[in-house]
């Protein structure tokens, strides 16, 4: 029992990552980023690649090369992130709903295509040399194991909630993304660069899912260009379960799900574990579409 | 957007997908590391095989650039004096038999299909272009159409002709089930939840085992199908049975469209509230537009079963609903011939790129996608929409 | 735009569309899988029936008819294998040589039986594919009872294993195999107190792990293919778990050990004899090389299985389904496996199944 709940923290501290992304540009745009999924993916392929450059650059020294793929995977996914907003919904900002949904799944259609067809159809495997000591340390506690990377997801959410949230609360340009969120025009007229804010936005979510995406990398040990669809999609029910626009919504969802996938793999079998996720989805969305702890959305005209 | 923009963002892009497409991991597994070496040759390879496609885009672009040079397409006045003629449907039925005696058999077969993705696209159009109610997980409605088919023909008799209405009238209720708790919720939410709807409806066809055949799916028995009568071959038939519901459907939902039931559609995706205060019962419209449309749905899943023999919850991914999403968007919402237009061209054009390009195979996707993003961006109301789809899609300007 | 000049576009684009082009070739298909996980695997007995058809066409084709293969991918997916079938018995294809999974060569061998040709699948194992009564439906391979029975009796008797969790990734192939292993194990006094499915695309196996762990299992019985594979080595050893891994023939690939480091340690795994290292392939092995570059595990049975096939036309001198067929059951065919011949289902009268194990990041039979 102990194990199911060790193991759903983890993939909940990944969820959570994730699903910040989705909250964020929900609160701040009033649209469903489709294709945040895909970022987080494409974090993934980033620090791979960034490890790999690390590599060929300076040789195999394993916390340089872990630490610098990390930034290198953060600026990458960002870089994307902020792409896709410039490109795909800047234009559709005040649109029908339609219009920005649409663009955001075919640009999800897009990076996982592309990056099947640049990349590889088959898996990547995750360079064990660097992720070994994390995932072959462990501890035992009973008759469960916790292992180094387990604790690390653990305490990077965290760390990173915190830092977000110490952003968001205390510093200028968290002044800014919560005038924003809150009304977009008044902000404008305050004298605040909406358009700087909105990509800010989007590239820290971005920033996040790379994070989250080198831990899964490690965690699962392989790579495929579907990787972000499912996480994408149960980060995004997190979201929805917290609160949609509610950061600390977000962070309570992504560790519910993850808990209860891990639950239902445990009573009902694993046949039944990715059903979880959309089960959850619907009652939330259909039952108490506020989510549990009440969305933060502007007032839509 | 300006030039310049335009220039630096593509160069950022390219910049970005650099790593990517011309660098190439070489992992070194005793020691668990990768290295990143250089491939210039999977690069080219990729911009030389899409190639065919963009050349193809930008000549559809300069078409529809320059449409009003182009020789002029009949007047819709005369079709719709046309339509009103007792015998047009039925000599139109008639008419479809005659490609049913000289295409080859892969014709016939992309036909088929061509006429299922036809009825698909216009029962989707009567919720989103027509109601305005966002669905993203049509796809479900056609897997129940062809999943009811398919498991029920196992016990009773059930051919394909009588599975009909059975398909119809499952997924018509399957749609008034979901539509009802889910209905009062915002756009986006509402859309997603058809998307959870349909993703678990796939999850439970795959654990159904016993019942629904899991990932191995059923096949339909030989009398079931789809087969050959009076000396035409059944993939004849099959062309002809699709074609005629999908005549008869497409005529339906026109005749419906142009009642009080369409005008009342229309009146709530333009202003619901203002709709609600003239009387019209908002709810219930939205209801009974979701039901017919998943309806619709599950005729072509009958069809498709019947036809292609087998069953499998492939029928039931995000994949195909948005395909089907994208045939009525590039279509223009709201419109029918333009969700026909839409269905034909989303269905043939990659289907004739595959055989005539064979190694644009894998991107097939890619290229849907890009698409896609493309219409949002330049043309949202597709390529029949009216100018009023147009300016509800953009909004206000900011 | 006149009346009459839209009648004469129409006529036009409907004889360009009706118009094919006539060839004097016999058509055989290849159908596999080429994209998507699998694709690496797959690729290989296509490429084996290629060489097998060029060797043919050099000794002046079959018939005295040059032989043009017609090749498909099916994606792995059902869906793509039935369209995939339609589109080349249309093409008019008189034999096909595939699919690869299971999942592929049922769905489609309902379209070629109808159309009345003949298929040969050099390595669909579900036993579902020949119980059907089709006559025209072969298999150049072994099937997946046989594995499971294989590998059950390995496990009890050889290793004396008791208690095993059986995992499978929900594919036609998956289940069929790990179903039968639970019946032949259990038939042998055995425990299953795990018998569970999990998506193919599932790379995080924890939750399923952690009930195996609990359950006491001393081994795990995988029905699925070689990423999963990896991915539930490299997690069962995370966790813990020290017990054997044992699967089918989808394990068998080199990416397993790519994804665990070649240090895979008490992995097992049924699989056909090793032709590889036979004299008699050697030479297959070069003219493979010089083409494809490495071959794959599957390499010779597609070309054994196109072998046969071309060398049963050739008897029956005829490219008439139900003749061919005849002619495929009339007698044994020399291949690089040795003699094969087919029983009246359509399967391989032997098709011996041995355990291989992971030894120094290789597989090597045991």
């Amino acid at each position: 029992m102990l194990q199911v709940l060790i193991n759903g923290l983890a993939r909940g501290s990944v969820y959570a990552l994730v699903a910040l992304g989705y909250t964020m540009v929900y609160g701040i745009l009033g649209m469903i980023n489709f294709a945040h999924g895909e970022v987080f993916m494409l974090g993934m392929f980033g620090a791979v690649f960034g490890i790999g450059l690390c590599t060929t650059l300076f040789g195999s020294h394993l916390v340089l090369n872990l630490v610098l793929g990390l930034v290198l995977a953060v600026a990458f996914a960002s870089g994307w992130g902020w792409a896709n907003e410039r490109i795909a919904y800047r234009k559709l900002r005040g649109a029908n709903l339609l219009a920005p949904l649409s663009s955001a799944i075919g640009l999800s259609i897009v990076l996982q295509n592309f990056v099947m067809l640049a990349v590889t159809k088959g898996k990547v495997d995750f360079p064990h040399y660097y992720s070994d000591t994390l995932t072959k340390t462990f501890w035992t506690i009973g008759s469960a194991r916790v292992t180094l990377l387990q604790i690390v997801m653990f305490a990077s959410t965290g760390i990173l909630c915190l830092g977000l949230w110490w952003l968001i609360q205390k510093t200028r340009m968290g002044t800014a993304l919560r005038a924003t969120a809150q009304d977009r025009t008044a902000a404008a007229l305050m004298g605040i660069p909406v358009d700087k804010t909105i990509s800010r936005t989007f590239v820290l979510g971005s920033a996040l899912a790379a994070v989250a995406g080198m831990m899964v990398g490690m965690y699962q040990g392989v790579l495929a260009f579907d990787s972000g669809y499912a996480v994408g999609l149960k980060a995004f029910t997190a979201a929805v379960l917290g609160g949609i626009g509610n950061i600390p919504g977000a962070v309570l969802g992504g560790f519910v799900i993850g808990l209860a996938e891990d639950l239902t793999s445990s009573t009902l079998g694993s046949d039944w574990k990715q059903t979880t996720g959309f089960v959850i989805l619907i009652l939330v969305l259909v039952l108490r579409p506020r989510g549990i702890l009440g969305e933060r959305v502007s007032d839509k005209v | 957007m300006k030039l310049k923009t335009s220039l630096l963002l593509t160069g950022f892009v390219l910049l970005l997908s650099a790593p990517l497409l011309w660098g190439r991991l070489d992992p070194d597994y005793s020691l668990g590391t990768v290295a990143l070496g250089l491939d210039l040759a999977r690069g080219l390879e990729f911009f030389r095989n899409l190639l065919p496609a963009i050349a193809l885009g930008l000549l559809f672009a300069g078409l529809l650039r320059f449409r009003h040079r182009l020789p002029r397409l009949p007047r819709p006045a005369r079709l719709d004096q046309l339509k009103e003629r007792s015998w047009a449907i039925p000599a139109l039925i008639a008419l479809l038999w005659l490609p049913g005696l000289f295409l080859g058999s892969k014709g016939l077969s992309q036909a088929t299909f061509a006429a299922q993705y036809v009825l698909l696209a216009v029962g989707l159009n009567i919720t989103v272009g027509m109601a305005g109610i966002l669905v993203l997980g049509y796809s479900a409605y056609f897997a129940i159409g062809a999943y009811v088919f398919a498991v029920l023909q196992q016990w009773i008799w059930l051919p394909w002709w009588m599975a009909l209405p059975v398909g119809f009238a499952a997924s018509a209720l399957m749609g008034w089930l979901v539509a009802l708790p889910s209905l009062r919720l915002r756009g986006d939410y509402l859309a997603i939840v058809t998307l959870g709807f349909a993703e678990a409806l796939r999850e439970i066809l795959r654990n159904g085992g016993a019942i629904t055949g899991g990932d191995k799916g059923i096949v339909i028995a030989v009398p079931h199908r789809i087969n050959g009568i009076l000396g035409l071959t059944s993939q004849q038939v099959a062309w002809m049975a699709a074609a005629a519901v999908a005549v008869l459907g497409v005529a339906a939902i026109d005749r419906i469209y142009h009642s009080r039931l369409g005008r009342a559609w229309v009146a709530i995706r333009e202003d619901e509230v203002a709709a609600g205060a003239m009387g019209i019962p908002t709810v219930r419209m939205k209801i009974l537009a979701f039901s017919l449309s998943a309806g619709f749905a599950g005729l072509s899943g009958v069809l498709y079963a019947g036809f292609t023999v087998f069953v499998d919850p492939s029928a039931c991914t995000f994949e195909e609903s948005v395909l089907v999403l994208a045939m009525v968007i590039l279509g223009g919402l709201g419109s029918i011939p333009g969700s026909i237009v839409g269905a034909i061209l989303l269905f043939l054009i990659p289907t004739w790129l595959r055989d005539w390009f064979p190694q644009m195979q894998d991107y097939r996707l890619l290229i849907f996608g890009m698409i896609l993003v493309a219409v949002m961006l330049t043309r949202p109301q597709g390529l029949l929409g009216s100018n009023r789809h147009k300016a509800e899609l953009e909004g206000a300007p900011e | 735009m006149k009346i009459s000049t839209r009648l004469s576009l129409a006529a036009t684009l409907l004889a360009l569309a009706a118009c094919q082009k006539q060839e004097d070739t016999i058509k055989i298909g290849l159908a596999g899988v080429q994209t998507g996980t699998d694709a690496a695997i797959g690729t290989a007995p296509i490429n084996g029936s290629k060489l097998a058809i060029e060797e043919w066409n050099a000794k002046g084709g079959v018939l005295g008819k040059r032989i043009e293969a017609v090749v498909r991918d099916d994606e792995g997916k059902p869906k793509t294998a039935n369209a995939v079938a339609q589109e080349l018995v249309s093409a008019g294809v008189v034999a096909v040589v595939g699919h690869f999974n299971s999942g592929c060569s049922v769905p489609a061998s309902e379209i070629y039986d109808q159309a009345g040709i003949v298929q040969v699948t050099p390595a669909s194992t579900n036993p579902k594919l020949t119980e059907r009564g089709f006559q025209r439906t072969f298999r150049a391979c072994g099937r997946d009872d046989q594995q499971g029975i294989v590998a059950a009796g390995f496990l009890r008797d050889s290793l004396k294993t008791e208690i095993v969790a059986v995992l499978n990734d929900k594919t036609a192939y998956g289940q069929g195999i790990s179903e039968v292993f639970k019946k032949t194990f259990e038939g042998k006094g055995g425990k299953v107190p795990v018998f569970e499915g999990v998506a193919s695309e599932e790379k995080d196996l924890r939750g399923v792990i952690a009930n195996i762990v609990k359950s006491g299992a001393t081994a795990v019985y995988w029905g699925g293919m070689f990423v999963q594979g990896g991915v539930l080595y490299n997690q069962l050893r995370e966790a813990g778990f020290k017990g054997a891994l044992v699967g089918g023939d989808g394990l068998f690939d080199n990416e397993f050990h790519k994804t665990t480091q070649g240090k895979a340690d008490s992995v097992f795994l049924t699989f056909g004899p090793d032709f590889n290292s036979l004299p008699s392939a050697q030479g297959f092995l070069k003219s493979y090389r010089a083409k494809y570059g490495p071959e794959g595990s599957y390499s010779i049975y597609g070309y054994d299985a196109t072998n046969a096939l071309l060398a049963a036309i050739q008897k029956a001198g005829t490219t008439d389904g139900a003749k061919v067929a005849a002619a495929l059951r009339s007698q044994s065919w020399k291949t690089l496996a040795g003699e094969i011949a087919f029983d009246a289902k359509g399967d391989l009268k032997s098709a011996g199944y041995v355990m291989w194990t992971a030894k120094g990041g290789k597989f090597v039979p045991r």
